[in-house]
């Protein structure tokens, strides 16, 4: 009769926890009643009014349209979500985020980083979301409808990662602008996406202050250098340059070459001399030329031609370095190098290291390896 | 039960030792070591480990002074029944707050990152039942399943080498920033997570190789804090040194930094795997509770007891409801009993022991 007892207790026990199991559900969300917004835009108005927008894809078969867009004004993002949830069918789920665009007003005031917060801090929230500054307004961005192109947010994803790929923007998500944002020995960096004749189009890179103020912008050939000093630059990146003293016939450019980076990176020191940091920045990189337009009568005067190269890459270098300057920024994190190696002398300057680079000297030299001319002589 | 009939292997003791070390501490450890002493708070983990290395060693050597019985046989033997019996109160004490500190991080991580709209009083049934059902079968299967867990999670630290590709290593230099004042105050935080090591107390007389004791306590210790220098390098050099301590669970949070093509959250089914670890934690110290406290009672079985440890826990729960601020409160008072019971009792116990046997062979 005891077996029979104890067998009866165990079902029930079984019973008993399949039942609490269940108390998961409430974590449930149905799909059909969930909106999944892919893209958030932060942006200031006229009056300097927060505005947020969202743009949720519509799955259904009916509807022409593939998203729904919706915008409002709201003190900050978690508190929008009322105003959101009143515009979409579902309740909105802020999880999926692919892109978060801010507008160029809100890069004029320091401190808006802080209204990502609940990004970071809803662990039901991805952090991989690209963030891109948009040049003027977030509006027509998010609301763009063009017939050739996938919906806002997919577009400025892909558009972004393969920019990034060939080092004509940078790929900087939530979560690494986080750690700029902390690092003190650096500014934060973002990509620039631009509005032009109703296209949406990469700009480059845009360099924040250490506040987040926007600061300038780098093109495609400097963002590519900036990477080269991170020694984050991927085989394939190409820098061109018009060679001076070459001949140029009629309108065409017939004095351009162009050179894509192999192997390369940047060793820098640093030192700190009479009352200045010094850093000595030796690039070295395999290259191959790629692209060759004007006539080249034999490889003999090979080293000639390096030698100009190396020239041309070393003057861009050092005019990028006193753009950091002149702007107070230091996306290539020389700060990160003056606290491993000059700790004392950059402690007393953490607070304020941007307007202290500022008056660093820099001593670049570059030295590259032709590896490769192709086919054609 | 008697020890003999329920022998535990050299690997299985090993596994339990680490699984009550590192099981739950790992998660927050980083932060609390740059909290502490910067990026330079790695130094403090060496450090703790010869610390804990000569307690264990201490800790092993009192309990070869009584190789057939747990320590409150021991006590009962050398110095008395009541003795043993103030000695189990203290270590059921001591054993609770273990097993209730990792009990209220486990459910925490849980709702904060899986389930946040369940309520954890669910969520502690639901893990404690399991729990007791492995904790009632006795030490042997305590250690099998430690053993088997273990295995399973061989794999972990390698999913972390993925977030290298973003390393700064920069971050680590230049060592001794601010020399090693700080360093020497961040071994303190390196108390808490060396605790686990009296489990020998209670395993030493199911080992079958009691001579391998010492030296399988001193690879488990070295394992465990083998592991937190790994993952505090891992968080150091992917997190800012002034951003780090931001986070209060810096080993979950940087799992979100991976991304794959197939999956959007993966810390997700890392977590779910996680909480098989943290069972590491819970199971084997209930099981101490609930043994000391029969011991000292002398009556009942030890399912009994697990489920008045069951009882006071949800108890415990209901009074003072599970917050973050609650967590630092059980670690500071997790970490002084721990002193107490890991450090300086084995010490006390093995004086008394070596000048109470000098004494025996004088007269």
């Amino acid at each position: 009769m005891k077996v029979h007892k104890i067998i009866r207790l165990r079902s029930w026990a079984v019973i008993g926890m399949i039942g609490l199991l269940l108390a998961g559900c409430g974590d449930r969300v149905n799909l059909e009643d969930a909106s999944l917004p892919l893209a958030l835009g932060l942006d200031l108005d006229e009056n300097d009014k927060f505005h947020f927008f969202i743009s949720a894809p519509i799955f259904s078969k009916d509807i022409k349209k593939k998203t729904r867009e919706v915008s409002g004004k709201a003190e900050s993002l978690r508190q929008s979500r009322a105003k959101q949830d009143s515009q979409l069918p579902g309740a909105v789920q802020g999880r999926n985020y692919q892109v978060i665009l801010v507008g160029e007003r809100m890069l004029r005031h320091n401190g808006w980083f802080r209204t990502l917060d609940v990004i970071f801090r809803d662990t039901r929230n991805t952090v991989s979301d690209r963030v891109i500054m948009v040049d003027g307004a977030v509006a027509p961005v998010i609301y763009l409808e063009a017939p050739d192109q996938p919906s806002v947010p997919v577009f400025l994803r892909g558009l972004v990662d393969s920019s990034a790929a060939r080092g004509e923007s940078v790929k900087t998500t939530a979560l690494d602008l986080h750690r700029q944002f902390y690092e003190q020995g650096m500014t934060p960096f973002i990509s620039q996406i631009g509005l032009e004749k109703g296209k949406i189009t990469m700009k480059g890179t845009a360099l924040l202050g250490k506040g987040g103020k926007y600061a300038t912008s780098l093109g495609f050939q400097e963002t590519v250098l900036l990477l080269l000093l991170r020694g984050e630059v991927e085989e394939g990146m190409s820098l061109s340059y018009k060679l001076p003293g070459m001949e140029v016939t009629g309108p065409f450019a017939t004095d351009v070459l162009s050179i894509s980076l192999g192997k390369s990176g940047a060793k820098i020191k640093t030192a700190w001399r009479e009352g200045e940091f010094h850093f000595q920045i030796s690039v070295k990189a395999k290259v191959s030329i790629s692209e060759e337009l004007f006539r080249h009568d034999n490889w003999s005067n090979d080293l000639k031609l390096t030698g100009t190269i190396e020239e041309l890459v070393q003057r861009d270098i050092e005019k990028l370095l006193a753009k950091f300057q002149q702007h107070r920024v230091d996306p290539v994190g020389f700060g990160i190098h003056a606290r491993a190696f000059a700790y004392p002398h950059f402690k007393q300057v953490q607070e304020h290291w941007a307007e202290e680079l500022a008056r660093a000297t820099f001593d670049v030299s570059v030295k590259l390896q032709i590896e490769s001319s192709g086919p054609i002589k | 039960m008697s020890a003999a009939k329920q022998p535990v292997s050299t690997t299985q003791f090993i596994s339990v030792i680490t699984g009550l070390q590192a099981s739950v501490v790992f998660l927050a450890l980083p932060s609390n070591l740059a909290s502490a002493a910067g990026t330079d708070g790695w130094l403090a983990i060496p450090i703790g480990w010869m610390v804990s290395t000569v307690a264990a060693v201490v800790i092993v050597r009192v309990m070869s002074y009584y190789p057939q019985g747990t320590i409150l046989d021991l006590l009962q033997h050398f110095a008395g029944g009541w003795a043993s019996r103030l000695a189990a109160l203290m270590l059921a004490f001591y054993y609770f707050i273990f097993a209730y500190d990792g009990l209220i991080i486990t459910l925490l991580v849980t709702k904060e990152w899986l389930l946040p709209n369940t309520s954890v009083f669910i969520l502690a049934v639901l893990f404690l039942a399991p729990g007791i059902m492995i904790a009632q079968k006795g030490l042997q299967v305590i250690s099998r399943y430690a053993l088997i867990i273990v295995i399973m999670s061989i794999w972990i630290p390698f999913v972390y080498l993925f977030t290298l590709h973003d390393a700064v290593w920069l971050n680590l230099l230049p060592m001794l920033k601010e020399g090693w004042g700080p360093v020497f105050s961040a071994v303190r935080v390196m108390l808490y997570p060396a605790l686990g090591l009296t489990a020998v107390f209670f395993i030493y007389p199911h080992l079958t190789n009691k001579a391998a004791a010492a030296s399988a306590i001193v690879i488990a210790n070295s394992l465990s804090h083998g592991l937190y220098l790994f993952i505090t390098f891992v968080c150091f050099v992917y997190f800012s040194p002034n951003e780090i301590d931001q986070f209060m669970t810096p080993v979950i949070y940087i799992m979100k930094s991976l991304e794959f093509n197939f999956i959007e959250r993966v810390e997700v089914p890392f977590i779910a795997f996680y909480l098989l670890i943290f069972s590491l934690d819970s199971i084997p110290s209930m099981y101490f509770v609930s043994f000391c406290l029969k011991r000292m009672i002398n009556k009942g079985s030890i399912g009994v007891y697990l489920g008045v440890f069951c009882a006071a826990v949800l108890t415990v729960m209901l009074v003072r409801s599970p917050s973050v601020g609650h967590i630092d409160d059980l670690n500071f008072i997790m970490a002084l009993t721990g002193i107490l019971v890991e450090y300086i009792l084995p010490v006390c116990l093995l004086l008394f022991l070596v000048i109470r046997n000098k004494g025996k062979k004088a007269s």
